[in-house]
């Protein structure tokens, strides 16, 4: 169920991630600070001037009763001189009473004194909800009576047992509240919104020479060291000064690179003609030498060997050193596929101990021979690479079969091998000069072979692929484009 | 599940508006309020579950107990409505736990979401 938080690297891993949640805490932080102190200081400055009016209230009433002697209750009082006292607390409280303000007195024996004011209704109904629920006097309570809200202080109580209560309705009052508040909700959202669209937008300005450096190296190559310069108008100063050492840094890159194709080409120049003398020499002293052990042939032909592989070596450096300056010559001619992978065929077979098995399409008399536009040389060394390739990955019962079929305006050449395969996660890079994959055990081989077949196939005009599966063999495809005029080209060949 | 933290972090400040206005709200919004607090909560719970094994076990005891008192709760004030007493610290718990909610997922470095793929890619 749980899932691994891509989210996280979104929001935490990346620049543009930690600008965008930084400066939405700014935000939210500043309008949810300002709106909260805001509603706070509106609430409490609104109940204390409300309290502070109800106790105005009470207090001009207090003085009012004490200055008449009201609060006071005598020993002994007539039941008429208490009417009478009560007829006069009831007008003073009528006084000093409006239509949202009422107070009261409540006697010790629990009655209530209301205002003499039959115009000032639901007070009794106040009074009463009040009644009995607070014994402290100072705290204001808030209540909801018939619909209608009011606020509630019980002033002071008396010697006598008399307390004077005020009360306020404040319906109306919490009606423009909750629209302020319902106001101010909305307005927040909108502003932190907006606020948000605008951060984003700018966050995503400030970030755009940054991805516009990732992308130039993403692009960076051997062959565009020279030419990738990184250009970055009206960016930040830190990304400018960043722009400029990445160009030092290219610039350095593709003197080095050019120094190293410059070293790499000279020695093999100069290693070329000494190793083909070598060759040469060793090749005849097998061939002539009649006095040579069965030990000092054998070692003799160790040598040839090694200096054979040592001249293909060098042979592709040279290639590929050709290539990226710009000088690699592949010629395009007509080539009958079927007879240029017999050769190719059998000169595996004479050198590589294996089956090498050659599929060609069933000759027809509505199908002419594939011809395809190629450098015969190169396309042989192709061939062999390939092949060679195979033969190295594969146990040495399996055979490798060459397989070669027309497909749209291409000639195919298939080579397939049911050896160690290729991990899927080395497949892209199975071309990159250098590369083994990771399951590639066998020590020789100088990871050039597959770079330079590739290499070779597009300067031909053509493409390789490949497809593999671990532990059940790699097939390797070869693209060449169709030659217009196969037919009188397969002829010419087939009669050499 | 950047749109479930956003979403959160919103409950922080109107939770805080609710705790300063408590009678200023009616009944539907107070309900829906707790309800989605409620709601909002329960991922961290499950997160809190499925990283038990790694994650640091007091603080997350600790949280743990806070968030189920803050489910059980509300949903009881949910149910039953306005007028419960002292609604106003609840609201204060509230904005807490949505805060430790942001906190979680933010700053614990092995915190997993419970939210399905496609929701975390959207949202992403």
């Amino acid at each position: 169920m749980a899932t691994s938080p891509h989210w996280r690297d979104h929001l935490l891993g990346s620049l543009t991630g930690q600008l965008q949640l930084a400066t939405y805490l700014a935000v939210f932080l500043g309008f949810s600070g300002a709106s909260i102190g805001g509603l706070w200081l509106t609430q409490r400055n609104q109940a204390i001037s409300r309290d502070t009016e109800l106790r105005a209230n009470a207090r001009s009433l207090e003085t009012h009763l004490l200055a008449d002697r009201l609060l006071e209750k005598p020993a002994t009082e007539s039941a008429t001189a208490r009417q009478r006292r009560k007829q006069a607390i009831r007008e003073e409280l009528r006084w000093h009473s409006t239509m949202r303000h009422t107070l009261w007195i409540e006697e010790p024996d629990g009655e209530l004194l209301l205002p003499a004011d039959a115009r000032l209704p639901g007070k009794k109904a106040v009074a009463e909800a009040v009644n009995g629920s607070l014994n402290k006097p100072g705290i204001t309570q808030s209540l909801s009576v018939n619909g209608l809200d009011y606020i509630a202080v019980l002033n002071r109580v008396y010697p006598s047992g008399q307390r004077v209560w005020s009360s306020a309705e404040v319906t109306n009052i919490n009606r423009a509240q909750s629209a302020f508040l319902n106001w101010m909700i909305v307005i927040w959202g909108s502003c932190l919104l907006l606020s948000l669209w605008i951060v984003n937008g700018l966050v995503r300005r400030i970030i755009r020479p940054l991805r516009q450096l990732t992308n130039a190296s993403a692009q960076l190559t051997a062959d565009t060291l020279n030419t990738s310069a990184l250009t970055i108008e009206g960016a930040p100063l830190e990304v400018t000064q960043l722009a400029n050492t990445y160009n030092d840094l290219r610039a350095r890159l593709a003197k080095s690179w050019a120094d190293q194709r410059r070293f790499v080409s000279a020695v093999s120049h100069e290693l070329r003609t000494p190793l083909t003398i070598v060759q040469g020499y060793l090749h005849r002293t097998i061939k002539r030498g009649d006095n040579l052990s069965e030990g000092q042939r054998k070692g003799l032909r160790t040598a040839e060997e090694e200096s054979v592989r040592m001249r293909h070596l060098l042979d592709d450096l040279l290639d590929l050193s050709r290539s990226d300056s710009g000088q690699l010559r592949v010629n395009s001619e007509p080539v009958a596929m079927g007879i240029a992978l017999h050769e190719a065929v059998d000169l595996a077979r004479s050198s590589l101990e294996r089956d090498v098995l050659l599929e060609l399409p069933q000759p027809s008399h509505d199908q002419q021979a594939v011809v395809a536009m190629a450098d015969p040389d190169r396309l042989r060394q192709v061939l062999l690479d390939l092949i060679e390739n195979a033969h190295k990955y594969s146990p040495s019962a399996t055979p490798v079969t060459v397989r070669l079929r027309q497909e749209d305006a291409m000639a195919v050449v298939e080579v397939e091998d049911q050896g160690i395969g290729i991990p899927a996660d080395d497949l892209a890079k199975v071309f990159d000069r250098f590369h083994r994959a990771a399951n590639a055990r066998v020590s020789s081989g100088s990871g050039l072979g597959l770079s330079i077949v590739q290499l070779l196939v597009e300067a031909m005009g053509g493409a390789v692929s490949v497809r593999s599966q671990l532990d059940q063999g790699s097939t390797f495809t070869v693209r060449l484009p169709l030659s217009n005029d196969g037919a009188a080209v397969t002829a010419r060949n087939v009669t050499e | 599940m950047i749109l479930y933290l956003l979403l959160t972090s919103l409950l922080i400040p109107v939770n805080l508006w609710a705790a300063i206005t408590p009678h200023l709200h009616n009944e539907l919004s107070m309900r829906a309020l707790h309800a989605v607090s409620v709601v909002l909560l329960l991922p961290l719970l499950i997160s809190l579950w499925s990283d038990r094994s790694s994650i640091r076990s007091v603080p997350a005891v600790v949280l743990a107990i806070f968030l189920c008192v803050m489910v059980v709760v509300n949903v009881q004030i949910a149910a039953q409505g306005m007028g419960v007493e002292f609604g106003w610290i609840d609201h204060l718990f509230l904005a807490l736990a949505a805060l430790s909610v942001e906190a979680y997922y933010l700053l614990e470095p092995n915190a997993t979401t419970p939210l399905p793929n496609q929701v975390v890619d959207q949202t992403d």
